[in-house]
């Protein structure tokens, strides 16, 4: 009998070594849906560089910790806690823009400057939903950090959320993540709504052939008037064009080829795991995350409008008229919002081909979307 | 138990809706200056870039381009140039005549060789020559 009770006081102990009683349905509601993350990126190809590493973190995030030991994000110590480091204090974002301009190639847009003007259009959706979250009850702080997710740069959206509102930096992550993934999806129905035919059928000029020389000064110049005029854009516009810079400037092939490859990678992977980690469900199962997604697809749907109306409107001055497609594409998820764009202009016309366009009000809304970031930080850190 | 364990999904939303925010500095006033910085910091840009032909026309005046820029470096030896990798693509896309993705091409060494050179002996040797 003895033994019998030692036994099940050992299991009882045992049990409670495990992770099962810190274990709530808020917990497996989260595993679920990080589980699905993964599906969606292996099944449906949404995003998979993203959403892989995470719908990982998710479910790392929410295995309920044992007392007393230090695992998760949030316990002092722990491993995932200095890797966290990077998110919590932005230092992974500015990283990830070097890879950026390492990659970006700003030719299409020096040669048809007009269009840059697009993705300043679609910045519209950061500053209505900025005040439509002040509505609601969101501080100022909350409210910028929440009015970034309309920017669909995730990066932008971490640093800035790092900087203005660590508190909810776990649900702007997974909505702007979400929601660029979403692109696909979310976009289309705008943009049929706002555009007729015969304007979806608009064929866009061939683009001027861009010199070298134009290529290398323009980083340096775009830097300079950026942060001149938005200070707080330092960082991100800073890394960007520093990255470009290296492209460009073909002398540094090795440092511009390490940039856009294993190093944006290395840093992609502990930005997305940790920002899953930090979704632990008593943090991220609060009614401020389910606001924060609705704002975010506000905000969005708002910025893809934004740029399509711009669009027409500039319409009206033009001689040679813009296809407003392209005003999607202000919205700086790169490059999906361009494909999208280069999809239904096919959809209606198989001969246009509107890709190239469409990258430049594209990468016009990276820097769109940092420089806003940089205004709001600079404007509620204070 | 139960409750314990349904504890982080008890979510109550209590929106607290209110235009007074919107009234104080940063509110409205807030958003339309973010809105114009973003717009003049872009106009800006436009108007440089679309400056950028003439003030190139002047620098290559005063400042000829380096000679690196003109001409990009010529492949080494072993690499091949670009002109010659897409000639190989437009081939390869003849000859398949489906989507395809060239993943890799080196130039051949007298090792490569070998093989063609045993292909091109065994077509010669493959027949008798009538006496």
């Amino acid at each position: 009998m003895e033994f019998v009770e030692y036994l099940s006081s050992k299991a009882a102990q045992l049990y409670q070594t495990t992770a099962f009683p810190g274990m709530h349905v808020g917990n497996v509601a989260m595993i679920v849906i990080g589980l699905l993350f993964v599906y969606l990126a292996i099944a449906k190809h949404y995003e998979p560089l993203l959403l892989i590493p995470i719908g990982f973190g998710i479910v790392v995030g929410n295995i309920p910790v044992v007392e007393g030991m230090s695992l998760g994000v949030y316990d002092e110590g722990s491993v995932l806690r200095y890797l966290y480091f990077g998110v919590e204090k932005g230092v992974y974002p500015p990283l990830i823009f070097l890879g950026i301009g390492a990659m970006t190639d700003f030719s299409t847009m020096l040669s048809n400057p007009k269009l840059v003007l697009l993705g300043a259009a679609a910045q519209v959706g950061v500053f209505l939903t900025f005040l439509g979250a002040l509505c609601l009850g969101f501080t100022p702080q909350e409210a910028g950090a929440v009015g970034i997710i309309g920017g669909a740069d995730g990066p932008t959206a971490i640093f800035l959320s790092s900087k203005l509102a660590p508190s909810l930096l776990g649900a702007i992550a997974i909505a702007a993540y979400s929601y660029m993934a979403l692109v696909p999806v979310i976009q289309p129905p705008i943009m049929y709504l706002l555009t007729s035919r015969e304007e979806r059928l608009i064929k866009m000029k061939r683009p001027r052939h861009v010199s070298r020389r134009e290529r290398i000064i323009f980083p340096i110049a775009a830097f300079l008037i950026c942060t001149l005029l938005a200070p707080g854009a330092l960082v991100l516009i800073g890394m960007l064009f520093f990255g470009n810079l290296l492209k460009e400037c073909t002398v540094t092939e090795r440092l511009a080829n390490t940039a856009r490859t294993v190093f944006i990678d290395i840093v992609t992977i502990l930005l997305g795991f940790c920002v899953g980690c930090s979704t632990s469900a008593d943090h991220f199962l609060q009614p401020t995350s389910i606001l924060i997604f609705v704002l975010g697809a506000v905000s969005f749907a708002v910025a893809t409008g934004g740029g399509i109306l711009f669009a027409k409107f500039m319409n009206l001055f033009l001689h040679e008229p813009i296809n407003p497609l392209l005003g999607a594409a202000g919205v700086s998820a790169v490059p999906d919002s361009a494909r999208v764009v280069h999809v239904i202009g096919l959809n209606e016309d198989p001969q246009n081909h509107l890709l190239m366009h469409a990258m430049a009000p594209n990468v016009a809304g990276v820097i769109g979307s940092a420089i806003a970031a940089g205004v709001l930080w600079s404007q509620l850190a204070m | 138990m139960i409750s314990s364990f349904l504890h982080p999904l008890t979510l109550g939303i209590s929106l607290n809706f209110s235009l007074e925010p919107l009234w104080h500095d940063t509110g409205i006033p807030l958003a339309l200056m973010g809105m114009f910085i973003v717009f003049f910091a872009l106009i800006f840009i436009s108007m440089f870039i679309s400056r950028l032909p003439h003030i190139m026309a002047v620098l290559d005046k005063y400042l000829p381009q380096a000679e690196q820029l003109l001409n990009p470096p010529k492949p080494r030896e072993g690499e091949i140039s670009d002109e010659v990798i897409a000639v190989i693509a437009a081939a390869v896309s003849e000859a398949l005549g489906k989507p395809h993705r060239i993943i890799h091409t080196r130039e051949l060494t007298s090792r490569d060789m070998a093989w063609p050179q045993q292909g091109r002996w065994q077509i010669q040797t493959s027949h008798i020559p009538q006496k």
